[in-house]
Parts: structure tokens; C-alpha cells; sequence
């Protein structure tokens, strides 16, 4: 069996908890113009059941010298729980949290179409819109703009359901 | 992903954000109830031990992830499997 060269750790998630796990990348600087300067992309991982737990193994493809900026989610009943962390050597440091939080709602009783997401050339988004049931991503439909001349995506949503939304961006 | 994909996708990628670019902000949406910050304060303990990097089987909660807190890392990637076996 062949292993991808990258980094591995584990979190445990208690009974009722879900947690998922984004890493952020920057944009090429020549590119600022035109995409996101940051996008999230979700880590892979695999998983084991320890008794009344769900034992998480999160893998990174590519370790950084100076660190791999992470968003771990955990889903529970009705919340979220986000925290900042730094893959930096053999470890993951929890980080301060962001000072500053957004909300939208995105509850609706009629089924919507949410957002233009704007994508890189690799359709890499800043955004991602998670079903805080399942934790998976809610895949967007692309189109293309032709007076804008750009990939977009827009995600259908469900009514009488909540989304979890994260956007990245510079303050 | 194919190699070509996996080339394309390096292509307009500078690098993982990382330590210096800590002037993100993340825009959230609102659930039924979010919880900011630290996470559960009900289900922590006051003596709680902070996770070491050397402990590698110390078993981290995500309930109990706060500011401070480190997961330990080992190195290796995620295992390929060769088709026909289950893992």
C-alpha cells in the first residue's frame, strides 16, 4: 500500500457530534484581481468507531513551513462550533478565534437559490454551504456568466431547513 | 483527482494559508443557536490536562477543543488502497 506524503491527526468526536475540518488557501497574487484571494477546501479523512465515539483521522496533502491554516467545524444539536487552527510542525495549535463574526440566515419556506459563488480557474470557492445534519457540503450548480465572462455556482436549498454558510475573506 | 486535474489545481495556488494570515475573518450563518468562541464550557472540567505534541495517544475530544489546545501530527498522508481491499 503506497501512502501520499503529507501529515495526519486525529480528533474524537462524542456521540451527536460531527466535525469537519477546511483548510485555506491563498490565491496567487497575480490572480487578486480577478478570483478570491482565499478559498477553503475540506480535508480528507477516514474514520473509526471507539465504542460511543467516532474516532477522526484528518489528512494533509501538503504540510507548509510556516503552517497550514485550518477551520474545524463541529456540528451538535441546533450549533456549530468553529474553531481556528495551525498545522506547524508535529503539532495543531487551537488559535485565537476570529474576532469578528457575520451571520446570514439561510432558512427559508420556499425552496432558494443561494448566492453566486465566484470560483478560481481550478474551481476552488471561497464559500461553502454545509447541511449541519450530515456535515456534507452542499454541491453548487455552475454556470456560465456570459456578461461577466466567469464560472459561478449557485447552491439550491431545501425550505423549513437550516444551512451552515463560512465565508473566508480578509477583514 | 487525475494528474492533470492535480496540475491544474497547483496552478493558481500560491499556498496554504498559514501563520501570517491571520487577518481572516470567517462569515458564518446563523443556526438556531451558534456558539461562539471557545466551545462547550458545560463540558469541561477545570481540571482538564491541555493536550501535549509527545502524547501521541492522547485522545482529543472535539468538545473540548479551546485556544491553546494541541493536536499532536504524525507524518503520512492518507493510505491508498489497491482495489479489491477494504479498509
Amino acid at each position: 500500500m503506497d501512502a501520499i506524503q503529507g501529515k495526519h491527526f486525529s480528533i474524537t468526536d462524542p456521540e451527536g457530534i460531527k466535525t469537519v475540518i477546511y483548510e485555506v488557501y491563498k490565491t496567487k497574487k497575480e490572480y487578486w484581481d480577478e478570483y478570491p484571494k482565499y478559498t477553503v477546501e475540506r480535508l480528507e479523512h477516514t474514520e473509526e468507531i471507539v465504542g460511543k465515539y467516532n474516532k477522526k483521522t484528518f489528512y494533509v496533502e501538503d504540510p507548509q513551513k510556516n503552517g497550514n491554516q485550518l477551520v474545524i467545524l463541529s456540528f451538535g444539536q441546533d450549533k456549530v462550533i468553529i474553531n481556528n487552527g495551525i498545522l506547524l510542525g508535529d503539532e495543531v495549535k487551537i488559535t485565537k478565534t476570529p474576532t469578528s463574526f457575520k451571520f446570514d440566515t439561510i432558512y427559508s419556506e420556499e425552496p432558494i437559490e443561494y448566492k453566486e459563488f465566484q470560483y478560481t480557474p481550478n474551481l476552488k470557492r471561497q464559500i461553502s454551504i454545509i447541511d449541519p445534519e450530515t456535515t456534507e457540503e452542499i454541491k453548487p450548480m455552475l454556470y456560465f456568466d456570459e456578461k461577466t465572462n466567469e464560472v459561478k455556482g449557485k447552491c439550491k436549498l431545501k425550505p423549513y431547513k437550516s444551512y451552515f454558510a463560512f465565508e473566508i475573506r480578509e477583514k | 483527482m487525475s494528474d492533470k486535474t492535480m496540475t491544474e489545481s497547483k496552478k493558481y495556488r500560491e499556498a496554504p494559508a498559514g501563520i501570517n494570515d491571520t487577518n481572516l475573518e470567517i462569515v458564518g450563518c446563523e443556526m438556531n443557536q451558534i456558539f461562539k468562541g471557545e466551545g462547550e464550557k458545560a463540558t469541561r472540567k477545570n481540571s482538564e490536562t491541555k493536550a501535549k505534541p509527545t502524547q501521541r495517544d492522547m485522545v482529543i475530544y472535539s468538545n473540548q477543543l479551546k485556544e491553546g489546545v494541541s493536536i499532536p501530527v504524525v507524518d503520512g498522508g492518507k493510505p491508498q488502497t489497491r482495489s479489491g481491499e477494504s479498509r
